[in-house]
């Protein structure tokens, strides 16, 4: 059971690290953000983030057509939300081994992740 | 823009090796590499290197997990206290002046670098006997330690306090982008009095989580920046990976306290940024 978290950590990282290097790469060749233009003074201001999408539907859409820093928020996201996977596993291993009260208390720490990611608009 | 993606990477993944290097994570070392040396709004910087934690933590989890030293229970029981603080945390930032935040950070990095320039003990606890909430919540167990070639039965105790020291290593991650990996360990080993192995390995454990909890506010902030979080995130993975590897080879030399000294150095230059001086 320690295995099966072990592997989702890996995989989540891996997987996240896969679109972000995916994306920064593509970003580097064709030096196109996919979301706006970037002024070179604006890199280390706002710029970028405004007029990219922020919520998950227009993440994947740009993703899927492979524009650059679309594709890194959908490996940025994947990155955010390994550790939320790992806490849902949780529930699922304490809940074979019949741990009530651990069910229970995973349970509260997942939902307080998710109060504080749904505000992922 | 693309000598500024390289040297971003090439920055970061020397962030990553330092802070493996002196125990404490990228974190510690992201941030004032950003501000400091690259002039990002440390705000922006923050919320990178909360991405940056994220994954970091989540490789090194991964390996301890597996050998079954990390203490499932606990690390779950104490998330409760960490996640909460975290959004705390995440929420003071947005409120609080950017000043405010440097001399925090550099007051939070002096106070994680003492405690590793004097060895912390590694030697086993004496037998512990658990304290009723600790019975309650089945927070003993045992792990095979390696070093000594059996397995370690053992119990917690100090519960509310460690709770309590959770509750802020959450804020203080949240709101400076730390995993604050120093003040969970310290919580496990002083407060619980569990033994060091599988308290280090537990806030390893602890640490990703409790950034998640944060990182969806900075995201909804807009200071997720793809543009700095792509290089920062990637080369701060890398670079730890290869400090952790180096790590096994330096256990007791001089060049790991200097590297820890350097950080002392890195914590005045924020403290003094956030009162206007300095670099």
């Amino acid at each position: 059971m320690a295995r099966v978290i072990s592997s989702l950590l890996v995989a989540g990282v891996a997987v996240g690290a896969v679109f972000v290097a995916l994306g920064l790469a593509l970003l580097y060749f064709t030096r196109e953000t996919g979301c706006g233009a970037v002024e070179s003074n604006n890199l280390l201001a706002a710029g970028a983030v405004e007029s990219c999408p922020r919520d998950i539907a227009g993440v994947l859409t740009g993703a899927s057509a492979f524009k650059p820093l679309p594709l890194v928020q959908l490996g940025l996201l994947v990155l955010i939300a390994t550790p939320v996977f790992r806490v849902a596993a949780s529930i699922v291993v304490f809940a074979l081994d019949r741990d009530i009260l651990y069910v229970v208390i995973t349970a509260a720490v997942l939902a307080i992740l998710l109060v504080s990611l749904l505000a992922l608009h | 823009m693309s000598s500024f993606l390289l040297v971003m990477f090439a920055g970061s993944i020397v962030a990553g090796v330092v802070g493996a290097l002196a125990g404490l994570g990228g974190g510690v070392v992201v941030v004032p590499l950003l501000t400091i040396g690259f002039g990002v709004d440390i705000r922006y910087a923050i919320g990178a290197s909360i991405v940056s934690v994220i994954a970091t933590s989540s490789g090194a989890a991964a390996a301890y997990v597996r050998e079954r030293i990390t203490n499932l229970r606990v690390g779950m029981f104490l998330e409760l206290a960490t996640t909460t603080g975290a959004i705390c945390g995440a929420l003071i930032a947005g409120l609080v002046s950017r000043s405010v935040l440097f001399v925090i950070f550099g007051c939070v990095l002096i106070v994680s670098v003492v405690p590793l320039l004097t060895r912390l003990h590694e030697e086993l606890p004496p037998a512990v006997k658990a304290d009723k909430l600790s019975a309650a919540l089945r927070l003993g167990g045992t792990y095979f330690d390696r070093a000594i070639g059996r397995s370690v039965a053992y119990q917690a105790t100090g519960v509310p306090l460690a709770f309590c020291l959770m509750w802020l290593a959450g804020v203080l991650s949240a709101m400076l982008g730390l995993g604050s990996g120093a003040l969970k360990v310290l919580a496990m080993d002083g407060a619980m009095r569990l033994p060091m192995k599988v308290s280090t390995t537990t806030s390893n454990f602890m640490i990703g989580v409790t950034a998640a909890a944060s990182a969806g506010i900075y995201w909804n902030r807009g200071q997720v920046n793809p543009m700095i979080v792509a290089p920062v995130a990637l080369g701060v993975l890398l670079g730890a990976g290869i400090g952790s590897r180096l790590l096994a080879h330096l256990r007791d030399t001089q060049l790991r306290r200097l590297f820890v000294l350097l950080l002392m150095v890195i914590a005045l230059q924020m403290i003094l940024r956030g009162f206007g001086l300095g670099i």
